[in-house]
Parts: C-alpha cells; structure tokens; sequence
C-alpha cells in the first residue's frame, strides 16, 4: 500500500463548534508529514480522531489500512504517540513505566527487557532506569517517551509538539532520532509550532486553520508560491492571518486532557 | 480475546498497587482517615466501659443519723456505690451555687447534691432524695453518669428495704413474712443478652461498611482523575487495551487496597475498641467486597459526567452524606420515623451494613444474609451497566 495514512472528509464537531471540517488527505509510507496550524484550529483533534482517541462525527480514516473506527486495537498496535504532555507515571521508576506499557503490548517479558535496556541505552537512561520518572527533567522524560513509543515497533509515529520547552541540546538530540526513525522505513506525522523544526523536518506540511485544511505541499513549493525568500513561517501567516486570536479550547481536550 | 483481556486487568492493577507502594503518603493516608474516622466515633460513642476522666462534683449536705452513740452516712454509701467499678472522680463543694458553676465550665461533668436529712429521712421509714444535675449537652456521658446514679439508687434502696422488711417481719408474729425483694420491685425482669457486647459492636460495623462504599464511591473517580490531571490514561489508552480491562484492572487495584484497609481498620476496632468479631472471615470479606464493588459503579459514573474532581467530590457527598444517616451506620432504624426507614431500604448501604453486622456480631450464616449480598451485587451490576457506557461515551467524543 502506497499510503500509511488516509482521511477521507474527516469532521468533528462539539455540539455546534466544528474543530475539523471534511479534512482529506493522504500520508505517504516513509513520509514526515508536518501538520501546522494556530492554536485550537484543528490539529489535535485531527491527530486524536488518527489515532483512535475519540471518534469522527463523520468521514473516514484508515491508518495502515484499518479504520480508525472498526479496527480501533489494530490501530493503536500499528502506532506510536507522543503527546505534548509527557505521559508517565510518577511514582514508577523509568523501567517500571516501559515495563507497563511494553506489557499493554503484549511484549514478553523477556523480549520486553531486551528492548528496554537497548532503548534506554539508546536515549542514553540507562543508568537512571531504577529512579522514579517524577525525579526528570522534562527532556530526560520527552527521551523516556521516546523509548516507549518506540517499544512496539510501530510503523507509524504521531509526535504532538515533541521538541516542546525542551533546551537545544535536547531538541538536537530529540530530531537526530525523529530522522534515525523515519530511515527505518516509519512514518511521521508531526505537529509543531516551530516553522524552523517543520521545514528541516518534514517531506511534506499540511496548514489547517478554523478546522480546514488551507494548503498541503513540500515546505520547498509552499515557500515557493509566496517568492523566492519566503519562509515556513510567511507561509503559515499567509493562510492563518496575522491577527492574534483567542483559543478556542475546545478543539485541544482529547490527548492533553487525557479524554 | 477473554485472557488477552483478564492479562490487560491484571496489568494495570498491578501497576497501579506498585504506584500506591511507591508513594508514602498516600498509602499512609489509605489507613490516616478511616482510622481517624473509626478512632473519633469511637469516643464520641464509647462502651460504658470505656470512659475515663468522668469527674463529678459532691455538695454533701449529709448530717447523717446517730444511733446508739454511732453516726451512720448514707451519703457515704451511696458514694461508693457510684464509683464502683468505675474510674470516676470526686470533688466536694460547699454549696450548690459553685458546684453548679464548675459544671458550667466544664471542670465537673455532673453534681451529686444530698440534703442535710439525707440519712435521717430514711432510717426514719420516709422517702428520701438527693439531687443529680447533669450535663445535656453531652448525652452519652449524661446516659453514663444517669446508669450509674440509678444502679447505686437501686442497690442502696434494696439494702434499706432489707433492713426495714426484715425488722417489719421480726414484728408479724403468726403472719406469712415478706419477702424483701417483693417490696424492691414486685415483678422481676430478666434481662439476658444473647451475646456480651458493647455499642460499638453496633457502630463499628458500621463504620467499616461506610468506609468501604466510600472507598468503592471514590476510588474510580480519585483514579481516573489522576490519570487524567497526569496525561497518562492518554498513552493507556493509545495502547491496545480495551476501556473494559482498563477499568476492571483499576476496580481489582481499588478492591485489593480497599480490603487491606479494611482488614486493618476491623484489626484495629477490635483492639481498641473491643468490638466482638465473631463472623466467618470469608463471609465477612465477601460483604466488604460487595460493599466496595456495590458503589463502583455510582462512583465512575459520577467522574464521566464531571468535568473534575471538585465537582465530583461535591456530588459524592450528596450520596455520602445521606447514606451516612439514613442507613442505619450510627443508630437502629428502628429508632428512625417510618418515612426515613422507606427511604433507607431504597440505600443499597443498608443493606451492607445489615449483614456486615449480622455476620461480625452474631455470627449469621451466607443463608440469613444472601439477600442483602445479591442487593449490593444488582445494585453494583446495574449502576456499572449504566457507568461504563456514559464513560465510552464520554471518551470517544472527546467531552
């Protein structure tokens, strides 16, 4: 199959607000895909209904070729999420957490303990694996995401904002291994808000702006059609406006608030 | 798919004991506030035999009666009989005006005044009387203080009627002699309790079903909320594992920890305040289960429809708090007006608190109380039935 990733008129709404309005587009296999917006125009729901964590009003998604609907468990082996908050369990140490959800795989132990040490090791944590994940930092903890989502050897990534209040040195470390992924053949749907990370980053940008998608093409042709000194950051002005604007909260519930 | 499930279950909930393990202050907290709670009913509802520091004032009048060169004082008497197996204290006072204002701040729980004619009133064959002025606005120690006025009344009463009877029948020359007793009280009552016990043996049990429909009230919501506040039911949830198992894993972790405390809050009502157990352990930790299982579902109900722990806090306690008094945790039913016990056969926690203290006192078999257990089970059942589908819901529209 050509494509990881198809939404065909993807729409949610929330009573009478329409965070995504018939959102159709293709993600191709091996693809970092960038999806770009203002706060609250759609993003996060769009990612949430991609990865089963909430359900279209209408239209449909397949990731991998299941229905984000009727194969929602095939969905979620198939994948691996980031969000912008990180999701461990304080109290539990570093290995505790990955042997949890490494077990929600259905892993086998000994497997499972074969790819934490190579994981942690990997993200440099192996010598934190015994301390409680409440004692990191943010970007110790964003590495020991990374480990996790990395456990079941998914073929498609979702990283929600992952570079997010992160310093430099980590962020550095953080797209070395967005890039080490995606050379493994996974695909790669990343949301930022840093124009910088997207265009060194992605193959292709989605723009979606009041729960439409506004453009969708290579940063290199986006910045293109606006001149020839056009940055990401022009581009993503030139569709969502200028203009600050309030959030609209209710489009970002799903992965940050857990629901 | 059913063992791939059970595993998930078993999963989290051992995850989540590890959670509990690993942080201190809430597994102290587990067992701080039911001990707290079981530790203040305790003493705000004693066993007679468990109050200490009960300390009366004496205003003794008594000028007593000299017979034969030898002056007898009743009041002496009637003393001693007051403190009879007892550790209460004495404090003497010159007059009733100042007994009366050491009662009002707080230094004396009660005055026992006698009369100059205490004695001599009596020994003369006349009635005589003494004055007790208690404290209302503590009922328990009143009722204490008004038992052991009233046994030291009796047992001093019964020994003048002795004495009295005895030289009226050494008089009754050719005539059948009285007996003493039939003077004291004409009709004998034998009161024979089916068991030694107390009132927490009434309280106590409770208690501990109060504690665990609070633990099975709560403990989904606290949960769920965490996972919520901390982001991490996200990545759950983003993994394979069906919302079933995710919530049957979290309803096993919430009954094992329940049962713990449970077990430690029963240990220590027994030992502090030796509340007769003399149930079957099985039986008694199934009722404690189906207590705990009896208001899962209320509780997960509770935290779908709220957007936080505030507001489902705030809910919580209006089905707390009704069950707290209506169905019969700190006083018989009986004692309740009829329309009150109507709605207290409608609280599934009447129900538990029924056969957890028929099984804990008295020893009842599973066939006196199945029907209350199968009660807490429907009760369960259904109000999970309705739970868990408005928790889908509620999850996959993203609300």
């Amino acid at each position: 199959m050509e494509y990881s990733i198809i939404a065909d008129k993807l729409t949610k709404k929330f009573g009478d607000f329409t965070a995504d309005n018939a959102i159709s587009l293709k993600v191709k296999k091996g693809e970092i895909f960038g999806i770009l917006g203002p706060n609250g125009a759609g993003k996060t729901t769009l990612i949430s209904m991609l990865t089963t964590l909430i359900k279209p009003t209408s239209g449909h998604a397949s990731v991998l070729g299941y229905d984000v609907i009727k194969d929602a468990l095939e969905v979620r082996k198939s994948i691996g999420v980031i969000t912008e908050k990180v999701t461990m369990y304080p109290p539990l140490t570093a290995e505790e957490n990955l042997m949890f959800f490494g077990r929600l795989y259905g892993i086998n132990r000994k497997e499972l303990e074969e790819k934490i040490n190579s994981g942690l090791e990997e993200f440099q944590l192996s010598k934190f694996r015994k301390r409680p994940v409440g004692t990191f930092s943010l970007g110790m903890k964003r590495r020991l995401d990374l480990v996790r989502v990395l456990l079941n050897e998914p073929k498609v990534f979702f990283l929600d904002e992952p570079t997010v209040g992160l310093d430099p040195i980590t962020v550095s470390f953080i797209k070395k291994k967005i890039r080490d992924i995606n050379k493994r053949g996974s695909t790669i749907i990343l949301t930022t808000h840093i124009m910088q990370d997207a265009d060194e980053l992605s193959d292709r940008v989605a723009l979606i702006d009041h729960g439409n998608l506004m453009a969708c093409d290579t940063p290199k042709n986006l910045k293109k059609k606006l001149g020839k000194n056009a940055t990401l950051e022009n581009v993503f002005i030139h569709y969502a406006g200028a203009e600050l604007r309030d959030e609209t909260g209710k489009m970002s519930i799903a992965p940050r608030r857990g629901m | 798919m059913v063992l791939k499930a059970l595993n998930d279950a078993f999963i989290v909930a051992k995850r989540d004991l590890i959670e509990l393990y690993r942080t201190p202050f809430r597994l102290v907290m587990m067992f701080v506030f039911p001990v707290l709670i079981i530790m203040l009913f305790g003493f705000m509802f004693p066993s007679t035999s468990s109050f200490n520091g009960v300390h009366i004032g004496l205003v003794n009048n008594d000028s007593g009666f000299t017979l034969n060169g030898q002056t007898v004082y009743l009041s002496n008497s009637f003393i001693s009989l007051v403190k009879y197996n007892s550790s209460i204290t004495f404090s003497n006072y010159s007059s009733l005006a100042s007994a009366e204002s050491a009662l009002r701040s707080g230094t004396i729980d009660s005055i026992i005044y006698f009369p100059a004619n205490f004695t001599s009133v009596s020994l003369s064959g006349q009635p005589t009387q003494l004055k007790l002025v208690t404290n209302p606005t503590s009922p328990t120690l009143e009722e204490y203080i008004n038992a052991k006025v009233s046994v030291a009344s009796t047992v001093l009463s019964a020994e003048i009627v002795n004495g009295t009877v005895s030289k009226l029948n050494s008089e009754l020359i050719g005539l059948p002699k009285i007996n003493p007793q039939f003077v004291i009280s004409p009709v004998v009552v034998s009161s024979v309790p089916i068991l030694s016990g107390n009132y927490f043996d009434f309280i106590g049990p409770g208690l501990i079903m109060l504690l665990s429909m609070m633990a099975g009230l709560t403990a989904l919501g606290s949960a769920l909320s965490r996972e919520k506040e901390d982001g991490t039911i996200t990545a759950v949830m983003l993994s394979p594992i069906r919302t079933g198992s995710f919530l049957t894993g979290k309803m096993l972790s919430q009954l094992v920890r329940s049962l713990i405390q449970s077990a430690v809050v029963v240990i220590l009502v027994i030992l502090l305040f030796h509340m007769s157990f003399n149930g079957n352990i099985l039986l008694t930790a199934a009722i404690l289960i189906l207590g705990i299982f009896g208001f899962l579902g209320l509780g997960l109900l509770v935290t779908a429809l709220t957007k936080d722990q505030e507001t489902s806090q705030l809910l919580l306690n209006l089905v707390f708090f009704p069950m707290l008094f209506l169905s019969g945790v700190l006083y018989p039913l009986q004692e309740l007006p009829a329309v009150i016990v109507d709605i207290a056969k409608f609280l599934p926690l009447t129900y538990g608190v029924e056969a957890f203290r028929q099984v804990v006192v008295f020893n009842a078999s599973f066939a006196s109380v199945w029907s209350s257990m199968l009660i807490l089970f429907l009760f369960g059942a259904v109000s999970l039935a309705i739970a868990v589908p408005v928790f889908l819901v509620k999850k996959s529209s993203g609300n």
